[in-house]
Formats: structure tokens, C-alpha cells, sequence
């Protein structure tokens, strides 16, 4: 139950997180609705299973999902940010380390029911588990020194309100 | 899922290699996306250096036709006006207590004959640096008059409306529109053997909205853009240079109907630079 919890609330945060630092519309609903989904999934794996201890399943589509809007947003930052570095922000070095935590797991999570009854491949699991965890934490860290500098974008088009009205005029002759 | 039933070396193995992999193409997007954001940056540094460039020229025109405009004035000053009070003066000479009544009357009426005429052209000098209407009534009168002085001329047909100017623009303000709107106006008279010129004003928010139509051969923005970046077309660099100062756009294009063209003047109410 706590673990359930735990992994709720987790992908809660986690996408809210994604979900301030995107830009796109579309991608920020989509991140919004689908904790209702996964919060049903949660419920349904809490009665199905009873009190197993983890759930493989929730936390590879938890990956799964993070994963993917992770690169939407490295994406994104490539396609519109075009005057401060993009490593220079904090945003991107939290995704970094969020990106390397979930890639690096991702194995462990999919093959730790598994391995569960080898206690070899167990201890393997869980030294390369520790170590994805550390890097993460150490990119984590990392993203706290950064001096988050704000990008600046450049509109030059000429927008004239539609509400103007510029071009209405008769020909009149004014010649002498 | 069969790989999931493999015996402990075998999900060691794959746990490695899944791990390995995916670990690598993880670093593999981010350093791909650093780099190709780093080239983009590049690009925009190059870009905002030709901008920059492109605003020294803009500065290095503005500073041309200032003293273009200082060298008109002394030569109106010097050529026109030296000679005529140096008439005056040869009239109302010292001789001229000596000369017949009849003829000091004849001096004297010449004299004042030819200082009318100095009056009348710095009046003319000063008139074109800072024209009467525009300084007393405003832009919206010094526009109308000039567009019915074109008019009145007889080679094009000229109007000008204004819809909205209740809140009027700083004397500065209004004084470099103007200078835009005369250069234009020229600029469309020399060049484009237009039948009409019209122009219309409206405001909207924090904006003032200007917009002159003509029926001649005209340039749209990417030509404007080529001829500012070009050693010719000072009068443009010099709009283009006002609009700096007046922190607001232009914008040439020609109508959907191709049947005119526009100029859109967007200036901010006071944001004078």
C-alpha cells in the first residue's frame, strides 16, 4: 500500500514537474491527464495484487511515460531556445538526471520480479540500480549550482491589431 | 517474454546490456540535442552581429544626413542670405548722409526691400528644420496641410484622415514622424509615379498606427530590408534610423489585390529612445 502510494505520488510530482517546463500545450494536458489513468491503474494493481510488495508493471509505464516526454522536452528546448544554452538552465539538468535515472532503471525495474529467487543476480541488480541512483543524484546536485539565466525571444513581425481599422479610404479628387 | 524466464547469468547479461544500452542512447540525445542547440546559438550570435552591423550603417547614414543638412543650411545661410544683408548693407552705407534726400529715400526703401527678402528666406530656413504648423497645431494638422499642398500642386491626387488623435505625441515625437512621413511622400512623388497618396491613422492601446497607400511601383519589406543593408538608399536608412529612435516598425508591403501599395508606421506612444 505505501508503495503504491509512494509511486502515486511520485508520478504526480514528476508531472507537474514535466508539465511547468513544457511548452507545448497539447504535450501539458496530455501529462495532466494521464495521472488520472495511472492513478485508476494503481488502484486496479492495489486490489488485484493485494499487498505485493512492488509493481513491475506501474513503474515500467511510469518510465515509459516520463521517458518519452523527457525527449519531447529536450526536443522542444532544441527547437526554440536559441539564446541561452540550454545547459545552463536548471530544468534541463533536473531532466538530465530524471532521463538517466529512468534509462538506467529501466532493466532493473522489467527483470527485478525475475531475479528475485537468484540471489547473484539479485546483488548484480541492485549494484547497478545504485549505481544509475547515484549518478542521478550527483546530476541533481549539479542542477542546484546552476545560474538559471531567462531566454529571450525576439518578435519583429509587424502585428497590427485587427480591431484597427487602416485601410479604409475613398478615392477622392483632390486635384486643383 | 521469454527473456524474462532466463536463467541468473542470462538476466545478468541482458540486465547489462538493456541497462548499457539504454544509458547510451540516453547520453547519446542529450549530447546530440547540446550540440545541436549550441549551433543554432552560433547562428543567432551571427545573426545579431549583422544586425548590429546593420545598425552601425543605419547610424553612420544618420550622421551623414545630419551633416548633409548642417552643410544645406550653411550653404542657404552663406549663399542666399550673406549676399543680400551685404546689399542691405552696401545701401544704408556710410555715403548715404551725403546723397539727396529723393535718393536716401530710394536707399533705404531698397534697403528694407532686401531685408524683407533675408526675413522671409531664414523664416524659410527655419520653417523647413521645424515646420509652424507641426510645432502649434500637431502632426495631424502639418500632415493635412502637407498633403494638400501636394495636392494643390496638380500631379497627384493627396488625402490624409485621421481617426484617432485625441492624445497627441511628444513635439519630438511627432516632429521625426513627420520627417518619415515627408521622406516617404518624396520618395513615393520621385520614384513611383503614383496617381494618389493616401493616408490613414488610427491608435490603438499604447500604439499609434499610420498607413500610406499609393497607387505607383512601390517596394515591399524584403526589398526595404535589401536597400538598408546596401550602400544606396539613404533617405530609407534615414527612416530607418528614425524608427530606431521612435522604438516602433515599419512595414512595406504591397495589397492582397496588388493593385497599391502600403507603408505601415507602428510608434509607440511615448517610448522615445
Amino acid at each position: 500500500m505505501i508503495l503504491r502510494v509512494h509511486g502515486l505520488m511520485e508520478y504526480i510530482l514528476i508531472s507537474l514537474f514535466l508539465s511547468r517546463i513544457i511548452h507545448s500545450n497539447i504535450a501539458k494536458r496530455l501529462i495532466l491527464i494521464l495521472i488520472l489513468p495511472y492513478s485508476v491503474l494503481c488502484i486496479y494493481d492495489h486490489y488485484a495484487n493485494g499487498n505485493a510488495s512492488f509493481s513491475s508493471f506501474l513503474t515500467i509505464i511510469e518510465f515509459f511515460v516520463f521517458i518519452i516526454f523527457i525527449i519531447f522536452f529536450l526536443f522542444e528546448k532544441m527547437r526554440y531556445s536559441f539564446f541561452v544554452p540550454i545547459y545552463q538552465t536548471i530544468n534541463f539538468w533536473i531532466c538530465v538526471g530524471l532521463f538517466v535515472y529512468f534509462t538506467g532503471s529501466f532493466f532493473y525495474v522489467l527483470l527485478v520480479t525475475s531475479s528475485s529467487k537468484d540471489p547473484n543476480s539479485k546483488n548484480e541488480l541492485i549494484i547497478i540500480y545504485g549505481l544509475v541512483t547515484i549518478v542521478k543524484n550527483l546530476i541533481l546536485s549539479f542542477a542546484l549550482f546552476n545560474d538559471e539565466k531567462e531566454d529571450i525571444s525576439h518578435q519583429n513581425e509587424l502585428i497590427i491589431p485587427t480591431d484597427i481599422n487602416l485601410d479604409n479610404f475613398t478615392q477622392t479628387n483632390n486635384l486643383n | 517474454m521469454y527473456f524474462l524466464q532466463a536463467d541468473s547469468t542470462g538476466i545478468s547479461r541482458l540486465m547489462f546490456i538493456g541497462t548499457l544500452a539504454m544509458l547510451t542512447l540516453a547520453i547519446g540525445i542529450i549530447v546530440f540535442v547540446i550540440f545541436h542547440q549550441r549551433k543554432v546559438i552560433r547562428y543567432q550570435l551571427q545573426m545579431k552581429k549583422l544586425e548590429a552591423e546593420k545598425q552601425q550603417i543605419l547610424l553612420n547614414a544618420s550622421i551623414r544626413f545630419q551633416e548633409e543638412e548642417r552643410q544645406r543650411i550653411a550653404a542657404d545661410l552663406h549663399d542666399d542670405a550673406g549676399p543680400l544683408l551685404a546689399t542691405a548693407r552696401l545701401y544704408l552705407n556710410e555715403n548715404l548722409v551725403n546723397q539727396e534726400k529723393a535718393q536716401q529715400l530710394q536707399s533705404i526703401f531698397s534697403a528694407k526691400q532686401i531685408i524683407d527678402d533675408a526675413i522671409l528666406l531664414i523664416r524659410n530656413i527655419s520653417h523647413s528644420l521645424m515646420p509652424p504648423t507641426l510645432k502649434n497645431f500637431g502632426l495631424e494638422s502639418a500632415t493635412t496641410d502637407l498633403f494638400q499642398k501636394i495636392s494643390g500642386s496638380g500631379t497627384l491626387n493627396a488625402s490624409a484622415r485621421f481617426h484617432d488623435y485625441r492624445e497627441r505625441l511628444k513635439v519630438e515625437q511627432e516632429l521625426l514622424v513627420f520627417r518619415i512621413l515627408q521622406e516617404l511622400v518624396n520618395n513615393i512623388i520621385k520614384h513611383s509615379n503614383a496617381g494618389f497618396i493616401h493616408l490613414t491613422q488610427n491608435a490603438n492601446g499604447n500604439s499609434l498606427y499610420l498607413r500610406l497607400h499609393h497607387d505607383g511601383k512601390g517596394i515591399v519589406q524584403a526589398e526595404f530590408d535589401k536597400l538598408n543593408h546596401s550602400a544606396q538608399g539613404l533617405g530609407l536608412k534615414n527612416i530607418a534610423s528614425r524608427m530606431k529612435v521612435l522604438n516602433g516598425r515599419i512595414f512595406f508591403e504591397i495589397d492582397p489585390s496588388q493593385t497599391y501599395y502600403k507603408v505601415t508606421l507602428e510608434v509607440p506612444k511615448e517610448s522615445l529612445v
